[in-house]
């Protein structure tokens, strides 16, 4: 896809997302009860893009928590399935390095060649995604161990992806769409100097991590470790089967379906709603229950997206944001167990993890 | 295929097997030509009810749309087929996943081991080696149920027997009541040895409850059969069929897309199985 830079002044950008709301659905991040959020933008007034981390990523605009997936009408000769046609256009402003690499994950699991799935297709064809480097390392965040930060590398996944330079965004655009939309602002190239003024801001940010997992050789580690005490443990002592982990996590794809029926039985509504591998009923079939202990299902989340994600899909399916364990009540950790195991393996001594003797 | 793409069948004819199964056949109301191949599976469902992953028990003809599936009541979406009438309808999708190593299975003995309602999924692919039978080696089937008035498909199990192509074996946990079947008493593990087959090079084919695939894998792996050629379909609650819903998954595997066939160690590696 075509790759330019641009920089284009603050107060344009703004006046210019002020337009693009005539003709798309504004979301971006806002305050709200309880800190930012991902919701409707009515005036560009309202939005915040000095924000740290929300609590539901950017990507439950384009995977909604629950959509109906077809009506069905039974007609004498069968079945009458109508789907939906189209969606509202939309942009999303502002979405950070760790949540641009989630919606790259969906695509991975929504958009597979020969079996996409029709809806994420359609919300995601008519979102235009505006990226935005973080300006400052949250807490709880280890994107720069996960390779999805803190600035955003692929060239692919968004149509705009900016940098703050104070005055004005390096705006670096993907495909035409994003510069049939700019075209008018006659913008100017970025040039070199802008580039190192970047590079520069992103090295700022490497030193500002104050969490970090070493990868090197973690999708074996985890997989050769899957009986291993710390499942139990954790599972036993602090896990309350609450599911926030993968409510929050912005790369948690599953879901369930249910009908509902109209009052005279004619017409039903199918829809999907997200569903949870740390509920009891996930892994249910009929007479048994593949996980049906809290241990099974902890692990189950942990080394799918830090171990059989890869395998699966080509990645990790961690993001590093630490969405999970800032929402988990008792403040549980993917990375504490995986260092855990490493520790036990003599892999992990005073902060450093060492390369297996064998 | 995306999600969702759902077809009108027609029930065409109910055969029952056993006091909570039978067989149904159905056909395309678009009467369009339904391939697929062993081991593969539909989603059927009903309005109101949602979708159940069925395996096919027939062999697809060439032409024709019609297909059957062998079901035993166990939840909504069942038990409402099983008040279908011929002629009624059900939504369908599919086929889905990838079915028997059929190809791999060429110039091979071939064992197949099948489990109560697991023999469904074994049938298309027995009839398949039958049609082809000059393709492959020895063929033998051991089928076990619980008890004799548990066994599926009595006429094609009587029919096999019958044949010089197929060595059959049929056994049973407890021999109660009349059976027309030569049955014997005990596991199917209990008659999975001096089968003489060409341990190095037979392909084995097991379906039925994990455990019996787990005892059964084991056993042949004892033996000196080679585990890469050991073959299970696995069984998961599926929302999707086209890798999205998750709940099928096995470590790195969507049983409805990488599966519902996998060589036993690939697998057997993961958690969550009693493999």
């Amino acid at each position: 896809m075509q790759y330019q830079a641009f920089v284009i002044e603050k107060i344009s950008f703004f006046s210019w997302l002020e337009e693009l709301g005539q003709e798309f659905q504004l979301i971006g991040p806002r305050e709200r009860e309880g800190g930012p959020a991902f919701s409707r933008i009515e005036s560009i007034k309202d939005l915040n893009l000095d924000y740290g981390l929300t609590m539901m990523g950017p990507q439950v605009h384009l995977y909604h928590p629950e959509e109906q997936i077809c009506t069905i009408e039974e007609r004498g000769a069968g079945f009458e399935v109508s789907v939906r046609q189209e969606v509202p256009r939309q942009v999303l402003i502002g979405v950070h390095s760790c949540d641009l690499h989630a919606i790259l994950v969906l695509d991975r699991a929504f958009l597979k060649a020969g079996m996409e799935d029709r809806n994420y297709r359609l919300w995601r064809e008519n979102t235009v995604v505006i990226g935005l480097h973080c300006p400052h390392v949250c807490p709880q965040c280890f994107c720069a161990s996960m390779g999805t930060g803190p600035f955003f590398e692929p060239k692919q996944g968004y149509d705009f992806l900016l940098t703050d330079l104070g005055d004005s965004y390096l705006t670096e655009t993907l495909g035409n769409r994003a510069l049939k939309l700019i075209a008018h602002l006659n913008p100017h190239l970025a040039t070199q100097d802008h580039f190192d003024r970047k590079s520069q801001l992103g090295l700022e940010l490497l030193n500002q991590f104050q969490k970090s997992i070493d990868t090197t050789h973690l999708v074996e580690i985890l997989l050769r470790n899957q009986n291993h005490p710390v499942w139990s443990q954790t599972a036993d002592q602090r896990c309350l089967n609450c599911t926030n982990c993968t409510k929050v996590c912005p790369t948690c794809f599953c879901y369930n379906v249910k009908d509902t029926i109209s009052f005279d039985l004619t017409r039903c509504e199918r829809s999907r709603y997200k569903d949870s591998c740390q509920e009891l009923h996930f892994a249910e079939v009929h007479g048994a229950n593949f996980r049906s202990t809290r241990t099974a299902r902890l692990r189950q989340f942990v080394t799918h997206k830090l171990a059989t994600w890869v395998e699966q899909f080509g990645c990790f399916g961690c993001i590093g944001c630490g969405r999970c364990m800032t929402w988990c009540p008792t403040k549980i950790d993917l990375t504490d167990m995986a260092r855990e195991i490493m520790a036990s393996e003599g892999l992990y001594t005073a902060g450093r993890v060492k390369k297996r003797a064998d | 295929m995306d999600h969702p793409h759902y077809r009108t069948a027609r029930l065409v004819e109910v055969q029952p097997e056993t006091a909570d199964t039978s067989s149904y056949e159905f056909i395309l109301e678009d009467g369009q030509d339904l391939r697929f191949s062993p081991g593969q599976f539909n989603m059927l469902g009903l309005p109101g009810a949602g979708e159940a992953a069925l395996s096919f028990s027939s062999l697809s003809a060439p032409g024709s749309s019609r297909f059957v599936h062998t079901i035993r009541r166990a939840g909504n979406v069942t038990g409402l087929i099983e008040e279908l009438q011929p002629g009624q309808r059900l939504m369908v999708r599919g086929p889905f996943g990838n079915g028997w190593p059929i190809e791999q299975a060429v110039g091979c003995d071939i064992l197949l081991v099948a489990g109560g309602i697991g023999l469904a999924p074994i049938r298309p692919l027995l009839l398949h080696c039958l049609e082809k039978r000059n393709r492959i080696r020895n063929l033998v089937l051991i089928f076990g149920a619980r008890t004799p008035g548990e066994m599926i498909f009595q006429q094609d199990l009587a029919t096999w027997q019958e044949q010089d192509e197929v060595t059959t074996i049929y056994c049973v946990d407890r021999l109660s009541g009349e059976s027309s079947l030569p049955l014997r008493q005990g596991l199917v593990t209990h008659f999975m040895e001096g089968l003489g087959l060409d341990l190095r090079n037979t392909v084995a084919c097991i379906c039925g409850p994990e455990i019996m695939m787990r005892f059964v894998a084991r056993n042949l792996m004892l033996q000196g059969y080679r585990e890469e050629r050991i073959f299970v379909s696995m069984e998961r609650r599926m929302r999707c069929g086209t890798a999205h819903c998750g709940h099928c998954q096995i470590g790195s595997k969507f049983v409805c897309q990488d599966g519902p066939v996998f060589s036993y160690p690939d697998i057997q590696r993961f958690a969550d199985t009693v493999l």
